[in-house]
Protein backbone atom coordinates (compact mmCIF):
# COMPACT_ATOMS: atom_id res chain seq x y z
CA UNK A 1 0.00 0.00 0.00
CA UNK A 2 2.44 2.43 1.29
CA UNK A 3 4.91 1.46 -2.15
CA UNK A 4 1.55 2.13 -4.41
CA UNK A 5 1.03 5.36 -2.79
CA UNK A 6 4.85 6.53 -3.08
CA UNK A 7 4.65 5.35 -6.90
CA UNK A 8 1.58 7.53 -7.21
CA UNK A 9 3.25 10.52 -5.55
CA UNK A 10 6.24 10.28 -7.80
CA UNK A 11 4.29 10.25 -10.51
CA UNK A 12 1.59 13.28 -9.49
CA UNK A 13 5.33 14.82 -8.94
CA UNK A 14 6.68 13.80 -12.58
CA UNK A 15 3.20 15.35 -14.17
CA UNK A 16 3.59 18.47 -12.08
CA UNK A 17 7.28 18.81 -13.04
CA UNK A 18 6.37 18.05 -16.62
CA UNK A 19 3.92 20.65 -16.71
CA UNK A 20 6.20 22.95 -15.50
CA UNK A 21 9.17 22.30 -17.74
CA UNK A 22 6.54 22.53 -21.30
CA UNK A 23 4.84 25.41 -19.58
CA UNK A 24 8.53 26.97 -19.13
CA UNK A 25 9.20 25.69 -23.08
CA UNK A 26 6.13 26.94 -24.08
CA UNK A 27 6.74 30.26 -22.99
CA UNK A 28 10.22 30.32 -24.41
CA UNK A 29 8.26 29.84 -27.73
CA UNK A 30 6.08 32.80 -27.18
CA UNK A 31 8.89 34.89 -26.12
CA UNK A 32 10.91 34.14 -28.70
CA UNK A 33 8.49 34.56 -31.87
CA UNK A 34 6.94 37.66 -30.11
CA UNK A 35 10.52 39.76 -29.82
CA UNK A 36 12.19 38.13 -33.32
CA UNK A 37 8.80 39.64 -34.79
CA UNK A 38 8.83 42.56 -32.81
CA UNK A 39 12.12 43.46 -33.89
CA UNK A 40 11.96 42.23 -37.72
CA UNK A 41 8.25 44.51 -37.84
CA UNK A 42 9.84 47.52 -36.64
CA UNK A 43 12.61 47.10 -39.21
CA UNK A 44 10.13 46.15 -41.68
CA UNK A 45 8.22 49.23 -40.89
CA UNK A 46 10.85 51.83 -40.36
CA UNK A 47 12.83 50.80 -43.87
CA UNK A 48 8.80 50.95 -45.71
CA UNK A 49 8.91 54.41 -44.59
CA UNK A 50 12.06 55.24 -45.49
CA UNK A 51 11.17 53.78 -48.96
CA UNK A 52 8.33 56.56 -49.22
CA UNK A 53 10.33 59.43 -47.82
CA UNK A 54 13.38 58.71 -50.51
CA UNK A 55 10.87 57.98 -53.46
CA UNK A 56 8.68 60.94 -52.34
CA UNK A 57 12.10 63.04 -52.04
CA UNK A 58 12.98 60.87 -55.27
CA UNK A 59 10.05 62.68 -57.55
CA UNK A 60 10.30 66.04 -56.52
CA UNK A 61 14.01 66.62 -57.54
CA UNK A 62 13.00 65.15 -60.61
CA UNK A 63 9.65 65.77 -61.85
CA UNK A 64 9.90 65.09 -65.07
CA UNK A 65 11.83 61.74 -66.71
CA UNK A 66 14.11 62.74 -69.07
CA UNK A 67 12.68 61.45 -72.27
CA UNK A 68 13.80 58.15 -73.35
CA UNK A 69 15.68 58.34 -76.30
CA UNK A 70 14.61 56.00 -79.15
CA UNK A 71 13.42 53.49 -77.26
CA UNK A 72 15.26 49.83 -76.74
CA UNK A 73 12.51 47.74 -77.89
CA UNK A 74 12.38 47.99 -81.72
CA UNK A 75 13.47 44.91 -81.21
CA UNK A 76 11.08 42.39 -81.58
CA UNK A 77 9.42 43.80 -84.44
CA UNK A 78 8.56 41.24 -87.04
CA UNK A 79 9.89 39.73 -90.12
CA UNK A 80 7.23 40.63 -92.48
CA UNK A 81 8.05 44.55 -92.39
CA UNK A 82 11.41 44.35 -93.34
CA UNK A 83 11.97 46.75 -95.55
CA UNK A 84 10.39 49.80 -93.89
CA UNK A 85 11.93 48.71 -90.99
CA UNK A 86 15.18 48.69 -92.40
CA UNK A 87 14.25 51.89 -93.79
CA UNK A 88 13.94 53.34 -90.73
CA UNK A 89 17.83 53.07 -89.94
CA UNK A 90 17.87 49.37 -88.94
CA UNK A 91 20.56 47.37 -90.56
CA UNK A 92 19.43 44.33 -92.52
CA UNK A 93 21.69 42.20 -90.72
CA UNK A 94 20.18 43.25 -87.01
CA UNK A 95 16.31 42.37 -89.02
CA UNK A 96 17.76 38.94 -90.47
CA UNK A 97 19.25 38.54 -86.61
CA UNK A 98 15.69 39.16 -84.95
CA UNK A 99 13.94 37.29 -88.10
CA UNK A 100 15.83 34.63 -86.89
CA UNK A 101 15.32 34.57 -83.35
CA UNK A 102 11.37 34.71 -83.80
CA UNK A 103 11.86 31.80 -86.92
CA UNK A 104 13.50 29.70 -83.69
CA UNK A 105 10.70 30.10 -81.34
CA UNK A 106 8.56 29.02 -84.06
CA UNK A 107 7.08 25.50 -84.15
CA UNK A 108 9.17 23.50 -86.72
CA UNK A 109 7.69 22.68 -90.16
CA UNK A 110 4.58 25.05 -89.87
CA UNK A 111 4.47 28.27 -91.75
CA UNK A 112 2.93 31.62 -89.26
CA UNK A 113 3.14 35.16 -89.48
CA UNK A 114 3.59 37.97 -86.69
CA UNK A 115 0.55 40.03 -86.74
CA UNK A 116 0.91 41.82 -83.67
CA UNK A 117 3.58 42.57 -81.10
CA UNK A 118 2.67 43.69 -77.90
CA UNK A 119 4.60 44.12 -74.84
CA UNK A 120 4.58 41.61 -72.19
CA UNK A 121 1.88 42.92 -69.48
CA UNK A 122 4.68 43.63 -66.67
CA UNK A 123 7.19 41.95 -68.23
CA UNK A 124 11.05 43.24 -68.03
CA UNK A 125 12.45 44.88 -71.57
CA UNK A 126 13.91 41.93 -73.31
CA UNK A 127 17.48 42.69 -73.16
CA UNK A 128 16.96 43.66 -68.93
CA UNK A 129 15.85 39.60 -69.07
CA UNK A 130 18.53 38.50 -71.05
CA UNK A 131 21.20 40.13 -68.68
CA UNK A 132 19.32 38.56 -66.11
CA UNK A 133 19.39 34.96 -67.56
CA UNK A 134 23.11 35.87 -68.02
CA UNK A 135 23.32 36.60 -64.32
CA UNK A 136 21.68 34.13 -62.55
CA UNK A 137 22.59 31.20 -65.00
CA UNK A 138 25.62 30.35 -62.27
CA UNK A 139 22.93 29.60 -59.56
CA UNK B 1 70.90 -7.28 -34.41
CA UNK B 2 68.19 -8.46 -31.34
CA UNK B 3 68.80 -5.19 -29.59
CA UNK B 4 67.75 -3.42 -33.39
CA UNK B 5 64.74 -5.48 -33.64
CA UNK B 6 63.87 -4.48 -29.49
CA UNK B 7 63.88 -0.67 -30.69
CA UNK B 8 61.94 -1.67 -33.46
CA UNK B 9 59.28 -2.79 -31.41
CA UNK B 10 59.11 -0.39 -29.08
CA UNK B 11 58.60 2.29 -32.12
CA UNK B 12 55.88 0.84 -33.07
CA UNK B 13 54.34 0.20 -29.50
CA UNK B 14 54.83 3.51 -28.77
CA UNK B 15 53.74 4.85 -31.86
CA UNK B 16 49.68 6.10 -33.07
CA UNK B 17 49.05 2.67 -34.76
CA UNK B 18 49.48 0.94 -31.75
CA UNK B 19 47.01 3.49 -29.91
CA UNK B 20 44.41 3.48 -32.76
CA UNK B 21 44.66 -0.65 -33.30
CA UNK B 22 44.12 -0.75 -29.27
CA UNK B 23 40.21 -2.32 -29.27
CA UNK B 24 40.50 -2.27 -25.07
CA UNK B 25 41.33 1.28 -25.00
CA UNK B 26 38.71 2.46 -27.34
CA UNK B 27 40.46 3.00 -30.74
CA UNK B 28 37.95 1.41 -32.38
CA UNK B 29 36.19 5.12 -31.93
CA UNK B 30 38.96 6.94 -33.77
CA UNK B 31 38.90 4.57 -36.17
CA UNK B 32 35.39 5.69 -36.20
CA UNK B 33 35.86 9.26 -36.59
CA UNK B 34 38.21 8.77 -38.66
CA UNK B 35 35.99 7.07 -41.37
CA UNK B 36 33.44 9.82 -40.98
CA UNK B 37 36.28 12.60 -41.38
CA UNK B 38 37.04 11.20 -44.76
CA UNK B 39 33.15 10.78 -45.80
CA UNK B 40 32.90 14.65 -45.21
CA UNK B 41 35.96 15.36 -46.91
CA UNK B 42 34.18 13.37 -49.90
CA UNK B 43 31.11 15.35 -49.54
CA UNK B 44 33.34 18.50 -49.57
CA UNK B 45 35.92 17.43 -52.52
CA UNK B 46 34.01 15.08 -54.75
CA UNK B 47 30.10 16.70 -54.28
CA UNK B 48 31.40 20.04 -53.59
CA UNK B 49 29.59 20.51 -50.34
CA UNK B 50 30.11 23.79 -48.39
CA UNK B 51 33.95 22.74 -49.19
CA UNK B 52 35.20 26.12 -47.83
CA UNK B 53 33.87 24.96 -44.36
CA UNK B 54 33.53 21.20 -44.94
CA UNK B 55 37.02 20.25 -45.45
CA UNK B 56 38.90 21.93 -42.76
CA UNK B 57 35.74 20.73 -40.59
CA UNK B 58 36.67 17.24 -41.74
CA UNK B 59 40.49 17.48 -41.72
CA UNK B 60 40.37 19.11 -38.16
CA UNK B 61 38.23 16.28 -37.18
CA UNK B 62 40.39 13.45 -38.62
CA UNK B 63 43.96 15.50 -37.07
CA UNK B 64 41.96 15.34 -33.53
CA UNK B 65 41.62 11.74 -33.53
CA UNK B 66 45.06 10.88 -34.60
CA UNK B 67 46.12 9.03 -31.27
CA UNK B 68 49.42 11.21 -29.27
CA UNK B 69 48.98 13.95 -32.20
CA UNK B 70 47.80 16.13 -29.31
CA UNK B 71 47.25 19.18 -31.42
CA UNK B 72 43.85 19.86 -28.75
CA UNK B 73 45.47 19.83 -25.54
CA UNK B 74 45.46 22.82 -23.33
CA UNK B 75 48.48 24.28 -22.01
CA UNK B 76 49.05 23.45 -18.51
CA UNK B 77 51.76 23.07 -15.39
CA UNK B 78 53.14 20.64 -14.01
CA UNK B 79 55.67 19.98 -11.11
CA UNK B 80 58.44 18.36 -10.82
CA UNK B 81 60.31 17.37 -7.84
CA UNK B 82 64.31 18.56 -7.51
CA UNK B 83 66.65 15.72 -8.25
CA UNK B 84 69.68 15.80 -5.69
CA UNK B 85 71.73 17.97 -8.09
CA UNK B 86 69.51 20.44 -8.89
CA UNK B 87 68.89 20.98 -4.99
CA UNK B 88 72.51 21.44 -4.55
CA UNK B 89 72.48 23.57 -7.34
CA UNK B 90 69.88 26.00 -5.39
CA UNK B 91 71.52 25.34 -2.26
CA UNK B 92 75.07 26.86 -3.77
CA UNK B 93 72.67 29.88 -5.71
CA UNK B 94 73.77 28.10 -8.90
CA UNK B 95 70.07 28.23 -10.34
CA UNK B 96 69.93 27.47 -13.99
CA UNK B 97 66.64 27.14 -14.44
CA UNK B 98 64.37 29.52 -15.74
CA UNK B 99 61.44 28.12 -14.34
CA UNK B 100 60.52 28.86 -10.65
CA UNK B 101 60.61 26.51 -7.76
CA UNK B 102 58.23 26.29 -5.25
CA UNK B 103 58.67 24.55 -1.76
CA UNK B 104 55.99 22.33 -0.15
CA UNK B 105 56.54 20.43 3.06
CA UNK B 106 59.91 20.44 2.71
CA UNK B 107 60.15 19.17 -0.62
CA UNK B 108 61.14 21.45 -3.48
CA UNK B 109 60.05 21.69 -6.57
CA UNK B 110 60.16 22.80 -10.26
CA UNK B 111 57.31 23.93 -12.46
CA UNK B 112 57.19 22.99 -16.11
CA UNK B 113 54.87 24.93 -18.45
CA UNK B 114 53.89 22.90 -20.94
CA UNK B 115 53.03 24.38 -23.99
CA UNK B 116 49.40 23.38 -25.75
CA UNK B 117 48.47 21.75 -28.92
CA UNK B 118 48.38 24.20 -32.27
CA UNK B 119 44.40 23.84 -32.72
CA UNK B 120 43.91 24.46 -28.68
CA UNK B 121 45.35 27.73 -28.98
CA UNK B 122 43.42 28.67 -32.36
CA UNK B 123 40.75 27.05 -30.76
CA UNK B 124 40.58 30.40 -28.48
CA UNK B 125 39.21 32.71 -30.96
CA UNK B 126 35.99 29.90 -31.12
CA UNK B 127 35.72 29.65 -27.27
CA UNK B 128 36.16 33.74 -26.14
CA UNK B 129 33.42 33.98 -29.22
CA UNK B 130 35.83 35.81 -31.53
CA UNK B 131 35.45 34.41 -34.82
CA UNK B 132 31.99 34.22 -35.59
CA UNK B 133 31.38 37.73 -35.04
CA UNK B 134 34.63 38.38 -37.98
CA UNK B 135 32.69 36.03 -40.01
CA UNK B 136 30.00 38.13 -39.55
CA UNK B 137 32.21 41.30 -40.38
CA UNK B 138 33.21 39.43 -44.31
CA UNK B 139 29.49 38.77 -44.45
CA UNK B 140 28.15 41.94 -43.78
CA UNK B 141 30.71 43.15 -46.82
CA UNK B 142 30.00 40.85 -49.20
CA UNK B 143 25.88 41.24 -48.85
CA UNK B 144 24.16 43.49 -50.59
CA UNK B 145 20.78 44.37 -48.62
CA UNK B 146 19.29 46.50 -51.83
CA UNK B 147 16.56 43.39 -52.25
CA UNK B 148 15.23 44.10 -48.51
CA UNK B 149 15.60 47.51 -48.52
CA UNK B 150 13.70 47.57 -51.84
CA UNK B 151 10.85 45.02 -50.27
CA UNK B 152 11.23 45.34 -46.35
CA UNK B 153 8.14 43.38 -46.13
CA UNK B 154 10.89 40.16 -46.76
CA UNK B 155 12.01 40.85 -43.06
CA UNK B 156 8.93 39.35 -41.91
CA UNK B 157 9.72 36.05 -44.07
CA UNK B 158 13.31 36.04 -42.16
CA UNK B 159 11.19 36.31 -38.67
CA UNK B 160 8.81 33.50 -39.76
CA UNK B 161 11.62 31.38 -40.55
CA UNK B 162 12.90 31.22 -37.01
CA UNK B 163 10.36 28.90 -36.47
CA UNK B 164 12.24 25.85 -36.11
CA UNK B 165 14.64 27.15 -33.57
CA UNK B 166 11.85 27.49 -31.36
CA UNK B 167 9.69 24.51 -32.07
CA UNK B 168 12.68 22.65 -32.09
CA UNK B 169 13.97 23.91 -28.25
CA UNK B 170 10.43 22.59 -27.30
CA UNK B 171 10.83 19.52 -28.79
CA UNK B 172 14.49 19.46 -27.13
CA UNK B 173 12.67 19.96 -24.14
CA UNK B 174 9.84 17.99 -23.71
CA UNK B 175 12.55 14.53 -25.03
CA UNK B 176 14.51 15.82 -21.47
CA UNK B 177 11.27 15.16 -19.88
CA UNK B 178 11.78 10.88 -21.10
CA UNK B 179 13.94 10.71 -18.08
CA UNK B 180 16.76 8.79 -20.14
CA UNK B 181 20.09 10.29 -19.07
CA UNK B 182 21.53 10.69 -23.04
CA UNK B 183 18.51 12.81 -23.82
CA UNK B 184 18.25 14.48 -20.83
CA UNK B 185 19.07 18.56 -21.99
CA UNK B 186 19.11 21.42 -19.73
CA UNK B 187 17.49 24.42 -21.14
CA UNK B 188 20.91 25.82 -22.48
CA UNK B 189 21.46 22.48 -24.32
CA UNK B 190 18.04 22.68 -25.94
CA UNK B 191 18.86 26.31 -27.18
CA UNK B 192 22.19 25.62 -28.46
CA UNK B 193 20.85 22.36 -30.40
CA UNK B 194 17.63 24.73 -31.59
CA UNK B 195 19.96 27.46 -33.09
CA UNK B 196 20.64 24.69 -35.91
CA UNK B 197 17.38 25.95 -37.51
CA UNK B 198 18.78 29.24 -38.24
CA UNK B 199 20.68 27.43 -40.74
CA UNK B 200 24.17 30.05 -39.90
CA UNK B 201 26.65 28.46 -39.16
CA UNK B 202 28.75 31.29 -37.08
CA UNK B 203 25.79 32.09 -35.34
CA UNK B 204 24.95 28.03 -33.71
CA UNK B 205 28.99 28.37 -32.91
CA UNK B 206 28.76 32.07 -31.16
CA UNK B 207 25.73 30.70 -28.90
CA UNK B 208 26.82 27.04 -28.03
CA UNK B 209 30.20 28.54 -27.02
CA UNK B 210 28.31 31.06 -24.64
CA UNK B 211 25.49 28.23 -23.62
CA UNK B 212 26.60 24.54 -24.39
CA UNK B 213 30.28 24.49 -25.30
CA UNK B 214 30.57 21.08 -24.57
CA UNK B 215 27.86 20.08 -27.78
CA UNK B 216 29.92 22.62 -30.07
CA UNK B 217 31.27 19.75 -32.24
CA UNK B 218 28.03 18.08 -33.04
CA UNK B 219 26.06 20.94 -32.97
CA UNK B 220 28.86 22.88 -35.70
CA UNK B 221 28.70 20.14 -37.91
CA UNK B 222 25.07 19.50 -38.04
CA UNK B 223 24.76 23.13 -38.61
CA UNK B 224 27.24 22.97 -41.29
CA UNK B 225 25.93 20.00 -43.27
CA UNK B 226 22.33 20.74 -43.33
CA UNK B 227 23.34 24.45 -44.55
CA UNK B 228 25.47 22.26 -47.22
CA UNK B 229 22.31 19.64 -47.49
CA UNK B 230 19.95 22.88 -48.36
CA UNK B 231 19.22 22.03 -52.03
CA UNK B 232 18.25 18.75 -51.02
CA UNK B 233 16.05 18.91 -47.65
CA UNK B 234 14.34 21.95 -48.67
CA UNK B 235 12.66 21.84 -52.37
CA UNK B 236 10.14 18.87 -50.65
CA UNK B 237 8.85 20.90 -48.23
CA UNK B 238 8.89 24.19 -50.40
CA UNK B 239 6.76 21.57 -53.35
CA UNK B 240 4.47 19.91 -50.34
CA UNK B 241 3.31 23.37 -48.72
CA UNK B 242 2.07 25.07 -51.92
CA UNK B 243 0.31 24.69 -55.34
CA UNK B 244 1.77 24.88 -58.62
CA UNK B 245 -0.25 27.97 -59.18
CA UNK B 246 1.66 29.74 -56.07
CA UNK B 247 4.86 28.74 -57.13
CA UNK B 248 4.08 30.04 -60.69
CA UNK B 249 3.94 33.46 -59.23
CA UNK B 250 5.98 36.24 -61.02
CA UNK B 251 6.74 38.90 -58.43
CA UNK B 252 6.76 42.64 -59.62
CA UNK B 253 10.46 44.34 -60.11
CA UNK B 254 12.46 45.77 -56.87
CA UNK B 255 12.54 48.91 -56.95
CA UNK B 256 15.82 50.67 -57.38
CA UNK B 257 17.45 51.28 -54.23
CA UNK B 258 19.57 54.98 -53.69
CA UNK B 259 22.81 54.89 -51.92
CA UNK B 260 22.05 56.72 -48.92
CA UNK B 261 19.50 54.02 -47.88
CA UNK B 262 22.31 51.74 -48.49
CA UNK B 263 24.46 53.27 -46.52
CA UNK B 264 21.51 54.52 -43.92
CA UNK B 265 20.44 50.69 -43.54
CA UNK B 266 23.01 49.43 -41.28
CA UNK B 267 23.20 52.42 -38.98
CA UNK B 268 19.35 52.15 -38.66
CA UNK B 269 19.55 48.05 -37.82
CA UNK B 270 22.46 48.62 -35.61
CA UNK B 271 21.01 51.50 -33.59
CA UNK B 272 17.48 49.13 -33.35
CA UNK B 273 18.72 46.06 -32.93
CA UNK B 274 21.81 46.50 -30.50
CA UNK B 275 19.25 49.21 -28.11
CA UNK B 276 16.26 45.98 -28.35
CA UNK B 277 18.33 43.49 -27.75
CA UNK B 278 21.92 44.27 -26.56
CA UNK B 279 22.85 40.81 -26.60
CA UNK B 280 23.17 40.35 -30.24
CA UNK B 281 25.39 43.48 -30.63
CA UNK B 282 28.39 41.50 -31.60
CA UNK B 283 26.83 39.25 -34.44
CA UNK B 284 24.24 42.19 -35.82
CA UNK B 285 27.16 44.88 -35.22
CA UNK B 286 30.24 43.09 -36.69
CA UNK B 287 27.40 42.61 -39.80
CA UNK B 288 26.15 45.92 -40.22
CA UNK B 289 29.93 47.11 -39.87
CA UNK B 290 31.00 44.97 -42.73
CA UNK B 291 27.84 46.55 -44.76
CA UNK B 292 28.57 50.04 -43.80
CA UNK B 293 31.88 49.94 -45.23
CA UNK B 294 31.18 47.85 -48.49
CA UNK B 295 27.95 51.00 -48.80
CA UNK B 296 30.03 54.01 -47.91
CA UNK B 297 32.39 53.15 -50.71
CA UNK B 298 35.07 55.39 -49.26
CA UNK B 299 37.06 52.01 -47.25
CA UNK B 300 37.23 50.03 -50.02
CA UNK B 301 40.42 48.12 -49.00
CA UNK B 302 39.31 47.41 -45.32
CA UNK B 303 36.14 46.29 -47.26
CA UNK B 304 38.11 44.00 -49.88
CA UNK B 305 40.49 42.61 -46.65
CA UNK B 306 37.42 42.05 -44.26
CA UNK B 307 35.61 40.03 -47.04
CA UNK B 308 38.69 38.26 -48.42
CA UNK B 309 41.91 38.13 -46.84
CA UNK B 310 40.49 38.42 -43.25
CA UNK B 311 37.18 35.87 -44.04
CA UNK B 312 39.75 33.13 -45.59
CA UNK B 313 42.23 33.35 -42.51
CA UNK B 314 39.16 33.25 -39.94
CA UNK B 315 37.19 30.75 -41.79
CA UNK B 316 40.64 28.29 -41.74
CA UNK B 317 41.12 28.67 -38.24
CA UNK B 318 36.96 28.20 -37.27
CA UNK B 319 36.37 25.35 -39.59
CA UNK B 320 39.72 23.44 -38.44
CA UNK B 321 39.20 24.19 -34.79
CA UNK B 322 35.73 23.41 -34.65
CA UNK B 323 35.81 19.98 -36.20
CA UNK B 324 38.92 19.12 -33.83
CA UNK B 325 36.11 18.98 -31.14
CA UNK B 326 34.60 16.16 -32.55
CA UNK B 327 36.91 13.50 -30.73
CA UNK B 328 36.12 10.16 -30.73
CA UNK B 329 34.64 10.39 -26.85
CA UNK B 330 32.74 13.49 -26.99
CA UNK B 331 31.06 12.88 -30.34
CA UNK B 332 30.18 9.42 -30.87
CA UNK B 333 27.38 9.12 -27.91
CA UNK B 334 23.87 8.56 -28.25
CA UNK B 335 23.29 12.49 -27.61
CA UNK B 336 25.13 13.54 -31.38
CA UNK B 337 22.58 11.38 -33.24
CA UNK B 338 20.03 13.57 -31.35
CA UNK B 339 21.21 16.54 -31.76
CA UNK B 340 21.92 15.71 -35.63
CA UNK B 341 18.32 14.49 -36.01
CA UNK B 342 16.66 17.49 -33.59
CA UNK B 343 18.74 20.02 -36.29
CA UNK B 344 17.04 18.26 -39.13
CA UNK B 345 13.68 19.11 -37.42
CA UNK B 346 14.52 22.24 -36.62
CA UNK B 347 15.88 23.01 -40.50
CA UNK B 348 12.61 21.62 -41.81
CA UNK B 349 10.37 23.69 -39.80
CA UNK B 350 12.06 26.74 -40.16
CA UNK B 351 11.53 26.15 -44.34
CA UNK B 352 7.70 25.36 -43.53
CA UNK B 353 7.41 29.02 -41.32
CA UNK B 354 9.34 30.66 -43.91
CA UNK B 355 7.23 28.94 -46.98
CA UNK B 356 3.74 28.91 -44.63
CA UNK B 357 3.84 32.59 -44.06
CA UNK B 358 4.71 32.87 -47.80
CA UNK B 359 1.23 31.87 -48.22
CA UNK B 360 -0.24 34.10 -45.98
CA UNK B 361 1.52 36.74 -47.75
CA UNK B 362 -0.06 35.31 -51.06
CA UNK B 363 -3.57 35.78 -49.70
CA UNK B 364 -2.88 38.54 -48.27
CA UNK B 365 -1.55 40.69 -51.62
CA UNK B 366 -3.50 38.53 -53.77
CA UNK B 367 -1.25 36.70 -55.12
CA UNK B 368 1.48 39.67 -55.40
CA UNK B 369 4.19 37.03 -53.69
CA UNK B 370 5.42 33.84 -54.83
CA UNK B 371 5.59 31.52 -51.28
CA UNK B 372 8.39 30.32 -52.42
CA UNK B 373 10.38 32.89 -51.43
CA UNK B 374 9.46 32.29 -47.85
CA UNK B 375 11.85 29.00 -47.76
CA UNK B 376 14.74 31.53 -48.24
CA UNK B 377 14.49 33.15 -44.68
CA UNK B 378 16.78 30.66 -43.30
CA UNK B 379 19.78 32.08 -43.90
CA UNK B 380 22.04 30.17 -45.62
CA UNK B 381 22.77 33.17 -48.05
CA UNK B 382 22.74 32.60 -50.37
CA UNK B 383 22.45 28.72 -50.96
CA UNK B 384 18.58 29.41 -49.83
CA UNK B 385 17.54 31.59 -52.15
CA UNK B 386 19.22 29.38 -54.82
CA UNK B 387 16.97 27.40 -54.17
CA UNK B 388 13.74 29.60 -53.94
CA UNK B 389 14.93 30.46 -57.56
CA UNK B 390 15.84 26.71 -58.73
CA UNK B 391 12.09 25.30 -57.76
CA UNK B 392 10.38 28.77 -59.10
CA UNK B 393 11.76 27.75 -62.31
CA UNK B 394 10.96 24.77 -62.70
CA UNK B 395 7.27 26.04 -62.90
CA UNK B 396 8.22 28.67 -64.85
CA UNK B 397 11.53 29.08 -66.51
CA UNK B 398 11.00 32.77 -67.26
CA UNK B 399 10.77 33.58 -63.32
CA UNK B 400 13.57 34.91 -61.78
CA UNK B 401 12.67 34.57 -58.27
CA UNK B 402 16.50 35.28 -57.15
CA UNK B 403 16.42 38.72 -56.17
CA UNK B 404 12.88 38.91 -54.46
CA UNK B 405 14.30 35.45 -52.31
CA UNK B 406 17.57 37.78 -51.47
CA UNK B 407 15.43 40.17 -49.35
CA UNK B 408 14.47 36.98 -47.14
CA UNK B 409 17.63 35.44 -47.32
CA UNK B 410 19.30 38.52 -45.73
CA UNK B 411 16.78 39.05 -43.25
CA UNK B 412 17.14 35.57 -42.00
CA UNK B 413 20.89 36.29 -41.18
CA UNK B 414 19.20 39.24 -38.81
CA UNK B 415 16.11 37.01 -37.59
CA UNK B 416 18.81 34.41 -36.54
CA UNK B 417 21.46 37.02 -34.65
CA UNK B 418 18.15 38.10 -33.09
CA UNK B 419 16.92 34.79 -31.84
CA UNK B 420 19.67 33.91 -30.70
CA UNK B 421 20.25 36.91 -28.85
CA UNK B 422 16.69 36.42 -27.35
CA UNK B 423 17.99 32.92 -26.63
CA UNK B 424 21.14 34.40 -24.61
CA UNK B 425 19.50 36.50 -22.84
CA UNK B 426 16.69 33.92 -21.56
CA UNK B 427 19.67 31.42 -20.76
CA UNK B 428 22.82 32.63 -20.41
Amino acid sequence: MVVEMENAFRALAAAGNAGEVLGSAGMTVLIGLVVVFAVLILLTFIFWLFGKIMSGSGSRTAPSPEPKPAAAAPAVSAPAPAVPVAAEGISEEVVAAIAAAVASLAPEGKRYAVRRVTRAAGGRPVWAAAGLAENTRPF
Amino acid sequence: MGALWQAIQDILTQSGFAKLFNFQEGGWKNLIMIGISCFLMYLAIKKQFEPLLLLPIAFGMLLVNLPLGLVMDPQHNTLDPLNAQELAHLQQGIYDEVYPIFEMNGQYYWQHFETGGLLWYLYQGVKFGIYPPLIFLGIGCMTDFGPLIANPKSFLLGAAAQLGIFVTFFGAMALSLTGVDAIDFSQQEAASIAIIGGADGPTAIWLTTKLAPGLLGPIAIAAYSYMALVPIIQPPIMRLLTTKKERSVVMDQLRPVSKTEKILFPIFVTLIVVLLLPSAAALVGMLMLGNLFRESGVVERISKTAQNELMNIITIFLGVTVGATANAQAFLQLRTLLIIGLGLIAFAFGTAGGVLFGKLMYVVTKGKVNPLIGSAGVSAVPMAARVSQKVGQRENPGNFLLMHAMGPNVSGVIGSAVAAGVLLTLFG
